[in-house]
C-alpha cells in the first residue's frame, strides 16, 4: 500500500480551506462595512433634508402644484432650498419628485416636468423608506441619469431617495433624490476594504503557517514512532529468532550428546542404537539449518513439485495417535490423481503438519476434522481445505501463526507456517484462514500446478 | 528403596537416554512426553525428583512446576530447557524450581544435581 503523505494532503486541503474561508470572510466584512457606511451617510442626509424641509414648510409647494407647469416661484424656492446641498461639491444632481413621480424640480433643468418609467427606488421612497443605491457614472445609467457631465464618467456615486413628509407627518408629499460623489467616503470604504483583505490574508497566512508547522512536527513524530515500531518489531523478531535457534539447535544437540554419553558407557546396551540416533539428530539439525537459511535468504528451494495427497496422507498418518486419543472424527475427501503442485514438498509438509496440529489442538475433547483436496481447473490450482470444529482462532492469532520464528508445537521449527506461506505465495498460491469464533477454523490453500 | 525420577520431556531420544543412564545408576525412572501425561504420572508415582522441560507439545512445563509446588513442597524439580537466558532461570527458580540446566546437558551433571538434591533431602526420601 502506498503510504499516505500527511503533510502534502494537509497542506493542500488546509490551503484550499483557508483561502476559501478568508476570501468569504473578507468579502462579507467588506460588504457589511460598505452597506453600513452608506446607509449611515444616507440617514444623515435624509435627516438633514427633512429638518430643512420642516423648517421651510415646503409642504405648501408640493400640495396642489403637481399638475402645473414649472412655476418660477417653485424653481426659485427649490434652488434656495438646495443651495445648501449644491454648495457641497460632491452633489452632482438633485431631483425633487411629486407624489405622481413627476420631477418638479431638478438641478438639471431639462429634467423638470419629466416623468420616467418604473423606478423601484422612487416607489420605495414614496412608501416612506430612505433608499440608497450605488452606481458609477456611464455604467449604471438609468433614464433619469442622462446628461451627467462627461468628465464625471467612471466616478462612483451614491444615489439617495429621501421621502418628504407632510407637516402633520401623516403622508408623504414628495421625494428628494440626490446623487453624491462622496469621494472621501469611497476612499474610506476602499481603505477599509483594503484593511479587511490585508488583515484576512495575513491572518490566513499565519494560520496556514502555524497549522503547517504543527502538522509537519506531528509528521516527524509519527515517522519517528514508525521507525521505533519497526525497530521494536525487528528486536522482537530477533528475540523470537534467537529462541527458535536455541530451540532448534539445542534439542537435537541434547539428544546427540546424551546418545554419545550412553554409547560411551561400556556395560550399557544400546551403543549401536545411540550411534543411529546421533546420525538422525545430525540430519535433523542440518535440515533445520537448511530451512533457517532458506528463511533468512529467501532462496528458492531446488525441488518444487509436491504431491498434495501423498503429503496430506502422510501427515494424517503421523497424527493418527493424537486423532484417536482425542476422539476426533476424521474425514478425507481427496480427489484422485491430482497434478503435482509448484511448491517444495518439505515446506508443504511442514505447513500441513502445523495446520493439522493447530486444528487438533483446537479440539482437545473431540470434534470433526475434514480434509478436502481438489483440482480447480478454472484457476489451474490445487485446493486444500482443512476444516475443524474446534474453538477457532482469535483474529489476532490468525496473523500471528504466519509470523516467522513463532515457535509452533511438537517438533516445530517456529518457521513452518511462515516458510510455507512464503513458498506458497511465491509460487503464485494463497493461504487463507477463516475463523468463526466457537465454530472452528477453515484453512484454504491454493497452489498452482506444476505445468 | 531406589529414588524415583520423573522425566517430563518431549525430546524422545534425550528422555530415553536420561532414563537409560539413571536406571544404570540405580534410579527408578518414569518418562512422560506431554504436560498432561506428566501431571498424571506425578500423581501416580510420587517421584522424589522431576526433570522438567519447559517447551511441551501441549503447554508450558512451568504450569506443571506451579501445580506441583501447590501440592508438594518437598519434591525436587530441575528445569531443563533449550531456551537459554538468565531471565528464564530466575523465573523458574522464583516459581519454585530447585535447579535449572540448559540443553544440551551432560548426563553426569544431571545425575550430580539429582544426587545432591537427594543427599540434602534424605529424611523425606521414600516417604513420598
Amino acid at each position: 500500500m502506498k503510504s499516505f503523505n500527511l503533510l502534502r494532503w494537509f497542506s493542500l486541503a488546509s490551503l484550499v480551506c483557508i483561502v476559501l474561508l478568508s476570501g468569504t470572510m473578507a468579502m462579507l466584512l467588506s460588504r457589511f462595512m460598505t452597506k453600513t457606511m452608506i446607509e449611515r451617510d444616507a440617514a444623515i442626509s435624509s435627516q438633514f433634508v427633512e429638518s430643512f424641509a420642516n423648517a421651510k414648510s415646503v409642504s405648501t409647494y408640493f400640495e396642489g402644484l403637481q399638475d402645473m407647469p414649472p412655476d418660477p416661484a417653485l424653481i426659485s424656492f427649490f434652488e434656495s432650498f438646495f443651495e445648501h446641498f449644491l454648495l457641497e461639491s460632491d452633489v452632482i444632481r438633485a431631483n425633487v419628485y411629486a407624489r405622481d413621480e413627476t420631477i418638479v424640480w431638478s438641478s438639471t433643468r431639462d429634467l423638470i416636468g419629466k416623468r420616467f418609467g418604473p423606478n423601484d427606488g422612487l416607489d420605495s421612497a414614496l412608501g416612506g423608506h430612505v433608499i440608497v443605491e450605488l452606481g458609477t457614472v456611464g455604467i449604471d445609467d438609468k433614464t433619469e441619469h442622462i446628461e451627467f457631465e462627461p468628465e464625471l464618467k467612471g466616478q462612483r456615486y451614491i444615489e439617495t431617495y429621501m421621502p418628504i413628509w407632510s407637516g402633520d407627518r401623516r403622508t408623504i408629499i414628495g421625494v428628494v433624490e440626490i446623487y453624491r460623489l462622496t469621494k472621501e467616503m469611497f476612499q474610506a470604504i476602499d481603505t477599509g476594504v483594503r484593511f479587511i483583505w490585508v488583515g484576512t490574508t495575513i491572518g490566513g497566512i499565519l494560520l496556514y503557517i502555524a497549522l503547517f508547522a504543527v502538522v509537519r512536527q506531528a509528521g516527524i513524530v509519527i515517522r519517528r514512532q514508525e521507525q521505533r515500531l519497526v525497530e521494536l518489531e525487528s528486536m522482537a523478531t530477533i528475540g523470537e529468532m534467537a529462541s527458535a535457534v536455541a530451540h532448534g539447535i539445542r534439542n537435537p544437540l541434547a539428544s546427540i550428546r546424551s546418545s554419545a554419553e550412553v554409547a560411551t558407557i561400556q556395560n550399557l546396551d544400546g551403543a549401536h542404537r545411540a550411534a543411529k540416533e546421533i546420525i538422525t539428530n545430525v540430519d535433523r539439525l542440518s535440515e533445520w539449518i537448511r530451512s533457517f537459511l532458506y528463511q533468512a535468504h529467501g532462496d528458492s528451494p531446488a525441488t518444487a513439485a509436491a504431491d498434495v495427497n501423498a503429503i496430506a496422507h502422510s501427515n494424517l498418518d503421523g497424527l493418527a495417535t493424537v486423532i484417536r486419543r482425542q476422539n476426533v472424527e476424521l474425514t478425507r475427501d481427496m480427489q484422485e490423481s491430482l497434478p503435482l503442485v509448484r511448491v517444495d514438498s518439505a515446506l508443504l509438509g511442514h505447513a500441513l503438519n502445523s495446520l493439522l496440529t493447530n486444528a487438533l489442538e483446537a479440539m482437545p475433547a473431540g470434534g470433526k476434522l475434514h480434509i478436502t483436496t481438489r483440482m480447480n481447473t478454472k484457476r489451474r490450482v490445487v485446493e486444500v481445505h482443512i476444516a475443524d470444529s474446534g474453538h477457532g482462532l482469535a483474529k489476532h492469532l490468525t496473523e500471528r501463526v504466519f509470523r516467522p520464528f513463532t515457535t509452533t508445537k511438537r517438533g516445530g521449527l517456529g518457521l513452518g507456517l511462515a516458510l510455507s506461506r512464503r513458498a506458497i505465495e511465491r509460487s503464485g498460491g494463497t493461504i487463507d484462514l477463516t475463523s468463526v469464533s466457537g465454530e472452528g477454523l477453515v484453512v484454504v490453500i491454493q497452489i498452482p500446478t506444476v505445468d | 528403596m531406589a529414588p524415583s525420577v520423573l522425566i517430563v520431556e518431549d525430546e524422545a531420544i534425550l528422555a530415553r537416554n536420561i532414563q537409560l543412564y539413571l536406571e544404570h545408576h540405580g534410579y527408578e525412572v518414569h518418562v512422560a512426553a506431554t504436560k498432561e501425561d506428566g501431571l498424571r504420572q506425578f500423581k501416580e508415582v510420587h517421584p522424589s525428583i522431576v526433570l522438567l522441560d519447559i517447551h511441551l507439545p501441549d503447554g508450558d512445563g512451568r504450569e506443571i512446576l506451579r501445580h506441583i509446588r501447590q501440592t508438594d513442597a518437598n519434591v525436587g524439580i530441575i528445569i531443563m530447557t533449550a531456551f537459554g537466558g538468565i531471565q528464564l532461570a530466575v523465573h523458574a527458580m522464583a516459581a519454585g524450581a530447585d535447579d535449572y540446566v540448559e540443553k544440551p546437558v551432560a548426563l553426569d551433571t544431571l545425575k550430580l544435581l539429582i544426587d545432591k538434591f537427594i543427599g540434602e533431602h534424605r529424611p523425606p526420601a521414600g516417604t513420598c
